[in-house]
């Protein structure tokens, strides 16, 4: 485990924020005086191609373009969609209605002014953003490096996928009850078709042919996590983990990062996700394979599907790695020249397991 | 290769025996210490001089001073330091003869004015070492300072110094890291003292007598570090004015002398010292009040606060004179520091607590038995610690209220058990020799929702011998080689350090200095350059995988005397360093044993300075010019690219500095202090663009969590030149027949903005950005006094 990481996430923000609000002045600049730094640089492609190494057809390539800093079309402070509301949005620039609490106790700008602004719920939200970063223009296919067959085609849907998006127009709420869930589709490449099996450990090839050229990446899968369940019991499908005891899974000696989501069930249309994040493996066994946990006691008690998604090893060191995005380990990713695209050509193999955490 | 090493020392050691016994057969000497006669403080640098003849001696930081090879013969023995009345002591020499003769100098009745106590001229005669300055308390104590005298803010006004910025008092000395710094305190080694955003100085000024500081090229008996050395003393204790208890028994073991404290607006102190019975005591306590201060402020809003801050430190001496020959000084400092942050709301809260602290215990036992040795052993205990406890409380309708609870436990203790033996073996040579063996505990706690999450515990040892001898080649020309020896027990073998510092005297008041050396570093901190404060370091043990840091320093001055406490010196240093220890942004979270990777630098300038600490107007005006590059393969490719930021200059890149500190007397009761620092701008590394990612701890299954800065290439951007600008008025008052000084302070008079950083906020069109400045104009008050 990184030395840095044991501390950095909890002191770090906190104590530098107070101090720097007491203690500093802040002035705003015009871009402008940034010119010389940005002015040569140019939109690029970004690329997420993902495999589902455990079901092929839930794949993904994600084909996004950068923004420039002096864009004035994505963010322009209106609602574009028209779903502003002025009863529910209208909370001014910091996003909060006013209130007692400590932070936010007064208006702000445009709080109440029955139109809306930027920082307002529904202004400048991701689903006027995120549709127009996509590029739809690609052709993209996947072949067995080995063979030279085909595996995977690949084609645009404007919603390929979605994600939960949370917020609150109250003060800091910590809990569910205060936070507005919406679902929010983007767009992306999906499978319309599968050949063949995939195997772990092959290496397979995106390619993907743009206007200016193909980009290549490979990508090799590893086998899924496997879950430690004899020292838990397990009511038919579902392990009853304590809450002062931790929950493991092995990994194979070439996976050293794995993805955990927690998703909470509170009923069959009722599922929230709780986490999502990247974990380092903690220990060895003397198989060699690596150990994941997580402690249990951070979670409340009730019903969770844990997904351990088992990243293959450049796409690993894309989601846990600090180098810049356009290194060249960590994007495999290249164009005709053999120049970096920012991104990544990937694998995932999740693995799904019931958990019921006990009062 | 060993033993050629081995062979070589013997020799010299056979050769200076030889040496100093034909010295004994023929010739005398003298030795002892000379003192402060109102206050028993030792005097250093005082100057010692066989009158009629070129013989004599500077005493060292102890008072202690040694002459020999004397002729036998009648001589008047004058001991002189500017301040004191010069003290005229005849002896007589016979051969063999060792004569031990200790005096108190009293001060000069009359001064004259703008005359302070100075051993400067004897130290420009007598020093060896590049790059050392000394600053005397009252240096300290009279350059502007944001609430109170801050030894750092003082040393970081010096040529070849710098600060990361205003909020932070850990020092830069020629590009290299705050933790390449061996900061000891009264010989003990203090890890990290530094107090929270850069406001409060590290060790009470008033407790300390004075700083040794060398930004390069230091002599063997330092180690463990590859930058510099501050060594900082405490005072002893005032034991001549014993003032409440002269009548009774009590007063022939314990009495007080004075009291001395100090109000300002944000924290209070208190210094007491007196005599005991063959010794002395101080003890020198100090709080601040932002906590209390930020309470009343809630407390008058009827309203509970959202955190505070504040720290409380210690120093203690306890010096008992067994015998004309043997003292022993028990020694401590603690200082701890305490930051709480505390939000709650109907469904739920955050809190978070922080502290951090240094503990230092000594006992020294300095044994005087003769002129020839001096040996100083001590064993002491030093401990850095800190403490995070971070809780969550969630209110949750399906499940009702739980807690998470995480506590991080990480602690540096440092048993160290050393002797340093100075030999003056005859007038041109004075060997310096001593032994370290230092173990240390790392140990690291985290539990997280009550379950053990990580325990580490890791207790390398070092050992370090070192030999120097301070060799008088002749009357123009000085040398002192040495050589360290040091062993880690995580790696294989034993670590050379050879050292030379050389002294010509082209004319009386011109000196040549030449200093080089080789440094080796086992601990360090895994902080980033980039992080704008720290409040804790994370020390770690070089691994076992990786080579010790390493640096070798070059370095050639000249110092121009220029009068009685007015010099001027130039000097170039040139400082490679072999290894460079850095976080590993591509490490494999599994292993451990690519956690650092190694990198290579070089830092080299040029530094000017005149210092003036004698007249009415005193103080310093110094420039550097200094330029620092790094170049580490991040991605482990076995490839230095420049475009991917790998070779780059490191942020205390600052090309030009301009630093001026001024102090003038207005009349006799009130002191002007002026500072004046301009500066290139620190590197950053620039935006060029932005995107979405899911980096970090952004969500998988939400790939637009995070809209992030594209940086460009590392550090190729300039943030704007510092300016900076302080100035201090003191009067000194007598309320109630109370001696008091009255002070005032502006830090930042001209209120430049200094940008500190650049937020981008990407959510706007275009992207927008604020600077984040350091401090602005700020003013503060106090009030000292003294009882």
């Amino acid at each position: 485990m990184s030395h840095r990481s044991m501390h950095d996430p909890y002191t770090y923000p906190i104590l530098v924020a107070v101090i720097l609000l007491s203690a500093g002045c802040q002035k705003d600049i015009s871009i402008t005086a940034f010119a010389d730094d940005y002015s040569a640089y140019k939109a690029e492609l970004r690329i997420e191609a993902i495999l589902n190494a455990v079901e092929p057809m839930q794949s993904i390539v994600r084909v996004d373009r950068t923004i420039l800093v002096t864009d004035t079309s994505l963010f322009n402070g209106r609602d574009d969609d028209g779903d502003w509301d002025p009863l529910t949005d209208d909370t001014g620039e910091d996003g909060v209605f006013a209130s007692e609490g400590t932070f936010g106790s007064e208006k702000d700008d445009g709080e109440g002014n029955g139109v809306p602004d930027p920082g307002e719920p529904h202004v400048d939200e991701y689903d006027e953003i995120i549709s127009q970063l996509h590029d739809s223009t690609l052709t993209i296919q996947m072949y067995d490096v080995a063979t030279g067959e085909l595996r995977i085609d690949f084609a645009y849907e404007a919603q390929a996928d979605s994600f939960e998006y949370f917020y609150a127009t109250s003060n800091i709420a910590f809990g569910g009850d205060d936070l507005i869930t919406e679902l929010v589709y983007y767009g992306g490449y999906r499978p319309t078709a599968v050949y063949g099996t995939i195997e772990y450990y092959q290496k397979y090839e995106f390619r993907m042919a743009t206007t200016e050229g193909l980009i290549t990446g490979v990508t090799t899968p590893l086998p899924p996590a496997a879950y430690q369940v004899a020292e838990h019991a397990m009511v038919v499908d579902t392990l009853i983990v304590d809450r002062a005891s931790r929950f493991q899974w092995l990994t194979d000696p070439d996976a050293t990062v794995t993805w955990v989501t927690v998703q909470r069930i509170f009923g069959p249309d009722s599922v929230v996700t709780v986490t999502s994040h990247p974990a380092g493996a903690l220990g060895q066994t003397d198989d060699g394979d690596w150990i994941g946990n997580e402690i249990i006691g951070i979670f409340f008690p009730g019903l969770y599907r844990w997904t351990v998604a088992v990243p293959s090893r450049a796409y690993g060191a894309y989601i846990y790695s600090e180098l810049p995005m356009r290194d060249e380990q960590l994007s495999n990713l290249r164009d005709e020249n053999d120049r970096v695209v920012l991104g990544v050509a990937g694998s995932t193999s999740p693995a799904v397991q019931y958990v019921r955490i006990p009062e | 290769m060993c033993h050629h090493k081995s062979r070589a020392l013997l020799l010299t050691l056979a050769l200076l025996g030889s040496h100093l016994a034909l010295n004994a057969q023929t010739s005398g000497r003298i030795s002892g210490f000379v003192k402060d006669a109102d206050t028993g403080e030792p005097l250093s640098f005082a100057n010692l001089v066989l009158e009629g003849t070129n013989l004599g001696a500077a005493s060292s930081t102890d008072g202690f001073y040694v002459i020999v090879g004397i002729p036998p013969g009648e001589y008047n023995l004058k001991m002189m330091m500017i301040g004191y009345l010069t003290e005229e002591v005849p002896v007589s020499i016979t051969p063999g003869v060792d004569l031990r003769i200790d005096r108190e100098l009293p001060h000069e009745v009359i001064l004259t004015e703008g005359v302070v106590v100075s051993g400067e001229r004897t130290r420009f005669e007598e020093g060896v070492e590049v790059s050392r300055i000394n600053l005397s308390l009252r240096e300290i104590k009279d350059a502007p300072a944001l609430a109170e005298a801050d030894l750092f803010r003082t040393l970081q006004m010096l040529p070849g110094v710098q600060a990361s910025n205003d909020f932070s008092s850990a020092m830069v000395v020629r590009g290299g890291s705050p933790d390449e710094n061996l900061i000891l305190l009264d010989g003990i080694e203090v890890y990290n003292p530094f107090h929270l955003g850069g406001i409060f100085s590290t060790f009470n000024a008033d407790a300390l007598a004075n700083a040794e500081f060398i930004a390069g090229g230091f002599p063997g008996q330092y180690g463990n570090r590859i930058s510099s050395v501050l060594e900082i003393t405490a005072r002893e204790g005032d034991s001549k004015g014993g003032r409440f208890f002269k009548d009774s028994a009590i007063g022939n073991y314990w009495n007080v002398s004075q009291m001395q404290g100090e109000v300002s607006v944000l924290s209070s102190k208190l210094l007491a010292e007196g005599p005991i019975k063959n010794g002395s005591w101080m003890l020198a306590w100090r709080r601040t009040y932002y906590d209390q201060i930020i309470n009343a402020y809630y407390a008058f809003k009827d309203d509970e606060p959202a955190g505070g801050y504040y720290f409380r430190d210690l120093h203690g001496k306890l010096i008992y004179n067994l015998s004309p020959t043997d003292r022993l000084v028990l020694a401590t400092y603690a200082g701890r520091d305490f930051a709480t942050f505390e939000i709650g709301e109907d469904d739920g809260s955050i809190y978070l607590d922080l502290d951090w602290g240094n503990r230092t215990t000594s006992l020294q036992w300095r044994h005087v038995p003769n002129s020839k040795f001096v040996s100083l052993m001590s064993i002491a205990n030093t401990r850095y610690d800190w403490a995070l406890d971070l809780g969550f409380t969630l209110i949750d309708s399906a499940s009702g209220e739980t807690g998470i609870e995480i506590t991080q436990a990480v602690a540096l203790s440092d048993w160290t058990i050393k002797e340093k033996l100075d030999w003056f073996i005859s007038k041109d040579h004075t060997v310096t020799t001593g032994f370290e063996l230092k173990t240390l505990g790392i140990d690291v706690d985290m539990v997280v929702g009550g379950v053990s999450f990580l325990s580490r515990e890791q207790n390398p040892y070092i050992t370090s011998l070192y030999i120097q001898d301070r060799w008088q080649v002749s009357p123009l020309l000085s040398i002192q080689p040495g050589m360290r020896l040091s062993k880690f027990q995580l790696h294989d073998g034993l670590y050379y350090e050879p050292r030379l510092g050389l002294k010509y005297l082209i004319t009386e008041n011109l000196a040549f200095k030449l200093g080089w050396g080789i440094y080796k570093q086992f601990l360090f901190t895994n902080t980033s350059e980039d992080d704008i404060l720290n409040f804790v370091d994370f020390w770690l043990p070089v691994p076992k995988e990786n080579k010790a840091q390493s640096a070798q320093h070059y370095i050639a001055g000249l110092e121009q005397w220029l009068g009685e406490g007015f010099y001027a010196s130039i000097e170039a240093y040139y400082k490679p360093y072999d290894v460079m220890l850095d976080t590993n942004p591509a490490n494999d979270p599994a292993i451990e044993e690519d956690d650092f990777i190694e990198g290579t630098g070089q830092a080299y300038g040029i530094e000017f300075l005149v210092k003036r600490t004698t007249g009415k107007l005193t103080g310093w005006l110094g420039y550097t010019y200094a330029r620092l590059t790094k170049e580490i393969d991040f991605n482990s490719d076995g490839k230095i690219v420049k475009e991917d930021g790998e070779a780059y200059h490191p942020k205390y890149d600052q090309p030009h500095t301009l630093n001026l500190v001024l102090s003038y007397p207005l009349g006799k009761r009130n002191q002007l202090g002026f500072t004046m620092s301009v500066s290139s701008g620190q590197p950053y590394t620039p935006v060029w663009g932005k995107t979405y990612t899911q980096s970090g701890f952004g969500s998988y299954t939400q790939p637009y969590a995070n809209l992030v800065t594209l940086p460009g290439t590392r550090n190729s951007a300039r943030i704007p030149l510092y300016f900076r600008s302080d100035i201090s008025f003191s009067r000194e008052i007598h309320p109630f027949g109370i001696d008091g000084r009255l002070k005032f302070q502006i830090i930042n008079f001209t209120n430049h903005f200094n940008v500190l950083l650049y937020s981008w906020d990407h959510d706007k069109s275009p992207s927008e950005v604020t600077a984040i400045s350091m401090f602005p104009i700020l003013p503060t008050f106090g009030l000292e006094f003294k009882l």
